[in-house]
Formats: structure tokens, sequence, C-alpha cells
């Protein structure tokens, strides 16, 4: 059996049959990462405990306390707690800090019986598109190595991407699991803002974090995302699950035309437009939808996450947890800690939200761009009271960039989730899945195609990812 | 375009900016600013009030046993006493 492209409910069958261990599992899995970790660097840290787990979720199926993912290898993005293990949302500030708690998805995981992998790099903080912030070096793009693998889940798309791990955690705030979902080639799901709890991820916008899936198909994402799910004491926007419809499968599919025609590589557009055909044969409504305000959401963006990033940022303080610096006074030891501790973007993000917060700015930035925001959600909700059951755009502008490319300008870096934040910016849910692939200097780079639905229809998009894998002959 | 003053907002935001960083900022901050200032074209009321969101209260009661997380989040204090306490710089200066 080849472990390595297997599906969950393969290795599920296999397991409980006998025909493998979730050791041989584990230890493929982990042998792999190992092997490519020094080309790729999609892991920070590759455990030194995997087998140990892997022996444990062989005693849970001996036992028949048997769960769809016991046994599972899964990577968890570097921003997610894990009690007892490092957590440093890839920031010199947190290098040496040690979980005091289990996220609430890890607990779910853990009493499934998963076989964590490692912790995966990312853009420091989440705050990126490329994995180009992270303290400790960049991720490659497992497709060209000279390319990013997005951002700013980046560790666990090309880790999915290259069988380092069968599936994956990431945050997405405004792009940071299907902006690499769709550079890796592989599938990414961010749930409606509060379907999954956020008690144990490292904030960086609460309003707009939620934890999502990274894997190879659909189906495999659908199975991470239904044992992550649900109502959580500790996180106060999470909803029940019975607040998430039962799935549908879409009919009628709107795409916003009008907000395509700038920026957008020519041949992205020419695939999704071939991809949009596609879905036309085989029984799909396509229609043109107008989002009036969506122009916006980018600016709209840039100023809510600074703001919330701000304020986020400000607990890394060198008191409580973290690297400590020392100064003459209690505020040097703060400034020492933050200067040295915060990277380029950080800096810049914390700077801008400290701006758009302040006094004699607040309305003019902060306050309008909520309005904003507002104007947005009603933009989607119109379209979706019209009939349309979800929408589609491409995931990215363009294909993985090389290297360095938009590493000193930040607002072409910014750029790169143009698609994906009006998505965080209204809380409705959204998956990014493989729609081929484009030529680009030598290289045959993977792109993928967006779709959202209505809030609480998360289930909708699984059945509609699924079916577009179907027409594409993806397994 | 808006004069920014970096070393008040790095001053606010408890960091040190040296003064090569402080010339990039001064070129880049503004830069995102006239990007999102095409905000003010679109529509939408501002509101004093920002919530459409509210805080979530929970009674009052029925608290976790005392101390049981206690040590593990000691344990991740840079400095702490033995006994358990945070320690921190004297932040009241004696005359």
């Amino acid at each position: 059996m080849d472990i390595l492209n297997s599906t969950i409910e393969e290795l599920r069958k296999a397991m409980d049959e006998g025909v493998l261990s979730a050791v041989d599992v584990a230890k493929a899995y982990e042998e792999n990462a190992r092997n490519r970790n020094d080309e790729i660097h999609a892991y920070l840290e590759i455990f030194d405990d995997v087998e140990e787990q892997a022996q444990r979720a062989d005693e849970m199926i001996k036992r028949g306390e048997i769960y769809p993912l016991t046994g599972i290898p899964i990577a968890i993005k570097d921003n997610i707690l894990i009690k007892g293990r490092i957590a440093s949302g890839a920031s010199k500030i947190l290098e040496n800090y040690t979980a005091s708690y289990d996220a609430t998805v890890i607990q779910k995981l853990k009493e499934q019986g998963v076989v964590f992998i490692g912790r995966t790099n990312m853009d420091e903080f989440a705050m990126g598109s490329s994995t180009e912030n992270s303290a400790f070096g960049e991720t490659k793009n497992p497709h060209d190595t000279t390319r990013v693998p997005g951002g700013s889940s980046g560790g666990s798309a090309a880790a999915v991407s290259a069988n380092m791990a069968l599936v994956a955690l990431g945050t997405d705030t405004g792009g940071s699991i299907r902006q690499p979902a769709a550079l890796c080639g592989v599938v990414g799901f961010k749930p409606t803002y509060g379907a999954v709890s956020r008690y144990g991820a490292i904030a960086m916008g609460s309003s707009l974090d939620q934890i999502g899936p990274f894997a190879r198909n659909a189906r495999d994402a659908q199975m991470v995302f239904d044992a992550i799910k649900g109502s959580d004491f500790y996180d106060a926007t999470s909803l029940s699950e019975s607040t998430l419809k039962e799935p549908h499968k879409p009919k009628k599919i709107g795409v916003p035309r009008h907000f395509l025609t700038k920026g957008v590589d020519k041949e992205i557009m020419e695939a999704f437009e071939a991809n949009l055909k596609k879905l036309e044969q085989n029984g799909y409504e396509i229609v043109d939808i107008e989002l009036p305000s969506i122009e916006y959401a980018l600016a709209v963006y840039y100023i809510v996450m600074p703001a919330e990033v701000s304020t986020n940022l400000a607990r890394y303080d060198g008191i409580r947890y973290g690297v400590a610096k020392k100064g003459e006074t209690l505020l040097d030891d703060y400034s020492k800690t933050r200067s040295n501790g915060f990277g380029d973007e950080s800096r810049r993000r914390i700077l801008l939200g400290t701006f758009v917060l302040s006094s004699g700015y607040a309305d003019a930035y902060y306050r309008k761009a909520h309005a904003v925001r507002g104007q947005i959600r009603e933009d989607f909700k119109k379209v979706f009271e019209s009939g349309v059951d979800c929408i589609a755009t491409p995931t990215t502008p363009t294909p993985a960039f090389k290297i360095g490319e938009k590493a000193s300008d930040p607002l072409a870096m910014y750029a790169a989730d143009i698609f994906t934040v009006p998505v965080n910016l209204t809380g409705v849910p959204a998956i990014s899945v493989p729609m081929g692939k484009v030529d680009t200097d030598g290289a045959s780079l993977p792109i993928g195609m967006q779709f959202i639905a209505p809030q609480y229809h998360d289930g909708d998009l699984f059945e509609m990812a699924k079916d577009f894998e179907k027409i594409n002959n993806i397994k | 375009m808006t004069d920014i003053d970096i070393r008040k907002l790095a001053k606010l935001s408890r960091i040190e900016v040296s003064d090569s960083e402080v010339e990039q900022l001064e070129k880049q901050i503004p830069e995102i600013l006239s990007f999102v200032e095409q905000i003010q074209d679109a529509g939408g009321e501002v509101k004093k009030e920002t919530g459409d969101h509210y805080n979530v209260f929970r009674e009052d009661e029925n608290p976790h046993e005392s101390g049981v997380y206690s040590e593990d989040l000691i344990e991740a204090m840079p400095k702490h006493s033995e006994d358990g306490y945070l320690q921190v710089k004297k932040i009241i200066a004696q005359d």
C-alpha cells in the first residue's frame, strides 16, 4: 500500500483491518518529513515522539476505541498551542515559549488519537503572504524551491503538498490558509467565523482569525474540519454545532467579474473561465453578480487588521512569558524586549495599527473601515439572498512568486490577498481547491479556485469541492 | 498625505526604532495609508458605537479549583520568585 498517497479513509480502513499499523503510517510520514525538511523547511520542529504517539494510537485501535482520525499524521502551524511543546508563532519573542495548555482544536485531535508530526513554519505571528517573515528562515514551495509557498501558513501547505504530513492545521486571517493552499496545489478551508474555537491559537486579528485544515482532497479536509468544529466554553465567539446548516450541493454559482479585471494574470483568468465552463457543462448555472463595495475590501482589511494586531501584540512585554530583555527601567524592559523580538512586518503593522486607532484619526480610519466592512457584508448577503448558492473567484491573482520578489514592497505583497480578504471581513466560509497549473519561466505552478458560501453553509463547500474534484478527475 | 511622526508611534507602541528604520518607515507607512485612504470614497455611515458584537458574560460562579493552573503559568514567567510571584522592576521611585 502506498501510504504517502492514501486518503484518510483508505488509511483508516487499512489500520482498522490490521493491514497497517499507526506506527507504519507515522514512520512513513516522519521519514519523508525528515528527508525533505532541509530542502523545503516546512517544519520548524519535527517532534521526537512521533513513534510513541503512533503506538498510543495503535493501542486505541486494538481496544476498539476508534475515531475517524485515530493514527492520522497531522502537522500543526506554530501558532496553535500544544501543551508542553514550543509554540513560537515563528517569532523571536516567543522562541523559548512552551505552551502552558492545549488549544481546543488540539485537545479535540488528541481525543481522537491523531499523531502530531511537528510544528510548521509561518510568517511571524501569521503576518504575511509568503512565509518570508518567519524569524527562522523561509519555507520553499515544493513545486519550485526558488519560489515561496505562500503564507502565512506556508509551512502547513508545503508539508501537505510534499507528503510530509497527510493533513495539517493552519490559521486564516486574510487568506493565510487558502492562498498557500492554492500556491502549493492542495485544498485549504477557512470555516465560518466562530465554527472552530480560537482558544489556544495565538491571536492576530481577533475578528478575522479562524483555524482550518489543509489536505490533498476535499474529503480529507472535511474530516479534519468535522473533528475540530463546535462551540467552546473558552471562546465566546464560537458557534454551537447546530448553527451550521445541513450540507447541500450548490447549483447556482455567482461570479463577480467586475472584480476580476485588475491585476490578475491572464493565464489564471483563462484557467478560471475554462473551469467555469466545465462546471456549466456539468449542470451548474453560472451567473454574473455585483459586489459593489468589494473593491474597498483590501483597504478596509489593512486598517482593521493592523488595529487588531497592535492591540493583540501589546501582550508581548517579556514579563509573563517569552523572551525577556532587560533595560534600566520597567518601561525599558518592555521596549527592549519588543524591539529585539518583533520582525519588520510585525513592527510595521503595530505602528500602522497604533496610528489608525490614535486620537484624531480613529474616525477617519478605523471607524470608517468598520462602516465599509458592514457594506461589504451587506453586498454578500444580498447576492446570497438573490438565490446564488456560492461565489467563485480565483484564489490568488498570480501563481507562486520568487523568494525575495516582493519582500521589500509591502503593498505588492498585500495584493496577493485581494480575493481572500473579503471572506474574512464578512465572516463567511470559503475553500480553495486546485484548478490546474500554469507555466511560468519554465516552472509548472499550481493555482487555486475559491468557492465562497453563505455563513453557516460550510458543508455546501465540501459538496461543491468534491464535485469539482470529480469533474477534474482528482482523487 | 498625512504627516506621520514615526518616533511618536514607536514610543506609544513600546518599540525602539533606529534612525535608518525611521527613514524607511517614514516612506512605507504613508504609502500604505495613502492606499487605504480610498475607503473615504466608499459609502457606509460612521457611527460612534462600532459594535455589532457585544461581550458575552457568564455568571460569576463555579470557579476552577484554586491553583490548578498556577504551576504551568508560573513556569512560563521569565522571572518569578520561589513562592510563585511574578517579579518586575520597581516602578515607583524613592526620593
